[in-house]
């Protein structure tokens, strides 16, 4: 018997307002495994070279991988692929709700192409798929939105744009049931430029796997391992504020346009554990199928905004985006600026750090009070919300900043270009001066532009020994003959060519469904992905083809389209601002990277990968492949 | 507030809404995973979470031996 997968995929037209159905190949299912595999195939095969990531003919697809839809542990991870308005990149963005539903509903992925000719939003509930009005829909937040569309169709799962969508904000969002990110990338831009304002999605199928008996007995393994991992309960209660000491000693709250790091002792007593309990900690809150339940059920305690409440998909985000950066003080303030900008619908790295870049530059003097068009120059509660609001509806200043980064230095002209902070147009989440791991390296090189998703390991957390990280590269295939060049250097391992495996795994794991949190990952070796693949989908592989198919090649395909577009090495390259300034974390200074210490990180990593000094995939490798 | 139902006890303080309880059920009573189609459900609003079970409820116990969180635990000598 085969499983874990649904079967089919939607294709829904706008411009056409038609509905088609097709069976999920079976060779996509063997060569692709599932996810962000298989999604990166369909957008290859659907994308047509220098496409506007904002016109019709951007498809958009949405897939779920095998093992999504189960009760793998925290195997809820739905993959959205498209081109992002943001990067100009091939985008997959994860989240962690959605796909179960559409795999319940019969579907492991779903192809959006076109441009409808009004507000529509598409409802699926199994065989019934539907083009509908949205007009009443228009203009609302995406809270208000979802509870109307949970209202009309039940306990459905329902993913929508805000006004910052809609008005093509570059860095706009979608939530999926209030609370589930595709953040950083601005797909929500891409809904808003189809006239699309949500998806709700209701299935009354399920979900078989092959082999039951081991499928559980593999299950109950995960679960047992993960229970005995470190960490676990301060995970659960905290989030990524459980690193907070971490955080606090390599300077993850910065201040200034990357110029420094918040205050430690006062950054702790805003936004620390005891304050984030005493404020604002309600409960914890899990994707489906999770264990670790790392999201938070907040609400604001005290103050003007006391009662509101909301969940977070990442508690901690709320200090560094608003508090640190936009010094909008604590929680009361801080999370209700959190809660706004959600219901606008619009990343808050991005926004934090483009209201940020531009009062760096006025208090630099270089640029004049005339670029706020009206507003009063600042930082602070009220004017956060003020230019929320002006960026969600690209009113004055705020359409400056809500377009990329390029259009936004354009712009404002002057020396705002040589103080930009992004990477391929995309805002970092993390310094790269200092210290170096996989999570701050691959922000380089990621396919999506500046963001780590794909490079999470072990690493961010200083301090591992050297058996812990070799165990942990074994587990995530690392094989034997590489350990000499992944592990060496005076942290342990080699943060760029270690990057590699970390990328084949995290994004094998998206392909098959699974959450790549450190916790998580850790569990999900290499065998035990292909004991969970083999007995959800009967299919048979050997767990070096698993890790290729779903991870190495999908991370060449995505490398491959952004060549293509004209992306090339010199767009792996960090921030001029951190090539150049030093940074003051904890009263210690780290110099800025030099140029021969970043052309050393990427030939390495480019080395590791088989690829050329320019970055470009051999003929060699691309044939082992299959691409 | 804790619980009792049906031989259960619940404490919404632990719940996570991650549908353990209803995926392993579905999954035992039809061969498939959905949460719709289990006999458990909660109705989740953080600590007013309530949990309620249908009448077709087996009482095997699954729900609470797949809860992560050790907000549903069988009372014991009851089932």
């Amino acid at each position: 018997m085969s499983g874990g997968f649904a079967g089919s995929i939607l294709h829904i037209d706008l411009t056409e307002r038609t509905v088609k159905k097709s069976e999920l190949p079976e060779d996509l299912k063997r060569d692709y495994i599932g996810g962000q595999g298989i999604n990166t195939c369909l957008f290859h095969s659907l994308c047509r070279p220098k496409t506007d990531p904002l016109s019709p003919e951007n498809p958009m697809v949405i897939g779920a991988g095998p093992l999504v839809g189960t009760i793998a542990p925290a195997s809820s991870k739905t993959l959205l692929t498209t081109r992002s308005p943001q990067s100009g990149t091939i985008l997959s963005s994860p989240t962690g709700e959605l796909g179960n539903m559409l795999k319940y509903a019969g579907y492991d992925h779903l192809v959006i192409t076109g441009r409808a000719d009004k507000p529509v939003y598409i409802n699926i509930d199994d065989d019934r798929v539907s083009i509908l009005d949205a007009t009443d829909l228009r203009g609302l937040d995406i809270f208000d939105a979802t509870d109307i569309l949970q209202g009309r169709h039940g306990r459905c799962s329902v993913a929508a744009i805000g006004p910052a969508g809609e008005n093509l904000v570059t860095f706009a969002l979608i939530l999926i049931n209030k609370q589930a990110t595709w953040g950083r990338g601005g797909a929500g831009a891409v809904f808003g430029s189809k006239n699309l304002k949500a998806i709700a999605v209701r299935g009354s199928r399920g979900i078989g796997v092959a082999d039951p008996k081991a499928f559980l007995k593999v299950v109950d393994q995960c679960v047992q391992e993960f229970k005995s991992g470190p960490f676990i309960d301060q995970w659960t209660r905290y989030g990524l504020l459980m690193a907070w000491e971490a955080w606090m000693a390599t300077g993850k709250l910065t201040v200034d346009n990357w110029g420094g790091s918040y205050p430690p002792e006062e950054a702790t007593r805003l936004w620390g554990p005891k304050a984030y309990e005493k404020e604002l900690r309600k409960g914890s809150y899990s994707c489906p199928s999770c264990p670790l339940g790392c999201k938070g059920q907040l609400e604001i305690r005290e103050g003007e905004f006391k009662g509101v409440s909301f969940v977070s998909s990442n508690p901690f985000a709320i200090s560094e985006g608003f508090g640190s950066r936009l010094k909008t003080g604590g929680y009361a303030w801080s999370a209700k600026c959190y809660e706004v900008c959600n219901r606008l619908g619009m990343d808050l790295g991005s926004f934090s750090a483009k209201m940020e870049f531009l009062y760096f530059l006025y208090e630099k003097g270089l640029v004049g009070r005339e670029a706020y068009q009206g507003l009063e120059p600042g930082l602070g509660f009220e004017k956060t919300m003020e230019m929320l609001h002006k960026t969600a509806y690209r009113e004055g200043v705020g359409d400056v900043l809500a377009g990329t980064w390029q259009e936004t230095v354009n712009r404002l002209g002057g020396a705002a270009r040589e103080h930009a902070v992004h990477i391929k147009r995309v805002d970092p989440t993390m310094d790269i001066r200092g210290y170096q791991c996989t999570e701050n390296v691959g922000q380089l090189t990621s396919s999506r532009g500046g963001h780590a998703m794909s490079a999470l390991s072990v690493t961010i957390v200083p301090g591992r020994s050297a058996d812990a990280l070799k165990r942990y590269g074994r587990r995530i295939g690392v094989p034997e003959d590489a350990f000499d060049r992944v592990f060496k250097g005076i942290h342990g391992f080699h943060p760029s060519r270690f990057l590699k495996w970390v990328e084949d795994h995290n994004t094998l794991l998206l392909s098959l469904g699974l959450c790549n949190r450190s916790p998580l990952a850790r569990v999900f070796s290499l065998e035990r992905c292909l004991e969970l693949y083999q007995a959800a989908t009967g299919i048979t592989a050997t767990a070096e083809k698993l890790l290729a198919a779903g991870g190495e090649k999908i991370i060449n395909a995505e490398r491959l389209y952004n060549l293509a577009e004209g992306f090339a090495r010199k767009d792996d390259m960090p921030p001029k601002r951190w090539m150049t300034e030093s940074i003051i974390v904890g009263g210690r200074e780290y110099p800025p990277m030099d140029e021969k210490q970043v052309a050393s990180l990427l030939d390495d990593y480019y080395d590791e990968r088989g690829w050329d000094t320019g970055g470009v995939p051999g003929e060699e490798l691309l044939k082992r492949l299959g691409l | 507030m804790i619980q009792e139902v049906n031989g259960f006890q619940y404490d919404p303080s632990k719940c996570t809404n991650c549908l353990c309880c209803r995926l392993i059920c579905s999954f035992n009573s039809t061969d498939r995973f959905n949460p719709l189609k289990a006999h458990i459900s909660i109705d989740f609003n953080g600590p007013g979470s309530t949990v309620s079970f249908r009448d077709e409820c087996l009482k095997c116990g699954l729900c609470a031996r797949y809860c992560p969180f050790g907000a549903l635990v069988e009372k014991e000598g009851v089932n």
